[in-house]
């Protein structure tokens, strides 16, 4: 796997991010995703995420929700707190199938809710979609 | 005039982007209120604009709508309809934990014989639009809600279904469909 760090990353450009804290999902959504001609970042928890997006990340969020520490929601509520939302489509990435309604304050910033296992074809498709209303 | 009010949350975009994909002028006057922030609403509206051959207007408020015509509620501001015409935007209190909200801009439609009015409710968690839903099949409407199992997040359209004796629950392509059959 040889994603592109955080660090250095060109700012440019929209890029993915996938947050998860299983590295299968990661190499799995790097391994759909890495001929493609944008960055993909690779952040195992919601601090490595906060992390990026600190260091200029733009694009496409793909965010796990049941993480250690900082969970999928929390992140998002930071990233909001931060005013970082710009520039970003954010879209939950999760196996649990039905949020949860106390978290309604945060859905106006969650575009999507893709549930894992997910089809590879409809995944890129998504991305790809986003990403285009991000350029 | 014929106005047609759809209200999104999470997982609504997908289905719109399928629903307007090559989507033709038809004589209606169309109002998407999607749960979205701010930043987001122009790349929103840019990609609807970019498979659609509707007028896609994100309004400033002041506009009268016209048939032919997709208005996006701008994120962070309610957008209701003065005299069931004119859009006024405003930053008032979030309903339903949000701002724009479906229930707000289906509210404010009120009884006028010269228009024809339709509520469709999409994917998305929550409640929002189930009151506004109920709210303009008193006035008549023809009201429509995605059926939750097409759906990424049921809560919103299974919300419109408890409250509303609906008269159709179809998936996104019947949407579709249902929508090219309007005048």
């Amino acid at each position: 796997m040889d994603p592109v760090q955080g660090k250095g990353m060109d700012t440019t450009i929209s890029g993915l991010m996938v947050v998860d804290d299983d590295e299968d999902i990661l190499f799995t959504v790097h391994s759909l995703f890495k001929k493609r001609p944008f960055p993909i970042l690779l952040a195992h928890s919601g601090q490595e995420c906060l992390d990026y997006l600190d260091n200029g990340f733009k694009g496409v969020i793909l965010m796990d929700i049941m993480m250690p520490g900082m969970d999928g929601w929390d992140t998002i509520q930071n990233i909001v707190d931060k005013g970082q939302m710009q520039d970003l489509i954010i879209s939950m990435f999760t196996a649990k199938d039905v949020p949860d309604t106390t978290l309604d304050h945060l859905k106006e910033y969650v575009f999507d809710y893709i549930t894992k296992p997910f089809e590879p074809e409809n995944l890129i498709a998504l991305v790809d979609d986003y990403l285009t209303m991000l350029s | 005039m014929h106005i047609i009010i759809i209200g999104s949350s999470t997982g609504g975009p997908r289905v719109l982007f399928d629903i307007f994909s090559d989507f033709p002028s038809i004589q209606a006057a169309i109002i998407i209120v999607q749960h979205m922030p701010l930043s987001t609403t122009p790349r929103f509206a840019k990609r609807l604009s970019q498979i659609c051959q509707l007028d896609v207007i994100i309004p400033k408020g002041g506009e009268h709508i016209k048939p032919k015509s997709l208005y996006i509620a701008p994120g962070d501001t309610h957008l209701i309809l003065r005299n069931n015409e004119e859009i006024l935007l405003t930053s008032t209190e979030k309903v339903n934990f949000v701002r724009p909200a479906i229930d707000v801009t289906m509210l404010t439609l009120t009884p006028d014989s010269r228009n024809q009015y339709t509520g469709i409710i999409l994917s998305g968690m929550g409640c929002d639009g189930a009151e506004g839903l109920l709210h303009l099949k008193s006035l008549g409407a023809t009201t429509v809600v995605q059926n939750p199992d097409s759906c990424t997040i049921k809560s919103m359209p299974e919300a419109a279904i408890r409250i509303c004796d609906v008269d159709k629950i179809i998936n996104p392509i019947e949407i579709r469909s249902f929508l090219l059959n309007q005048k």
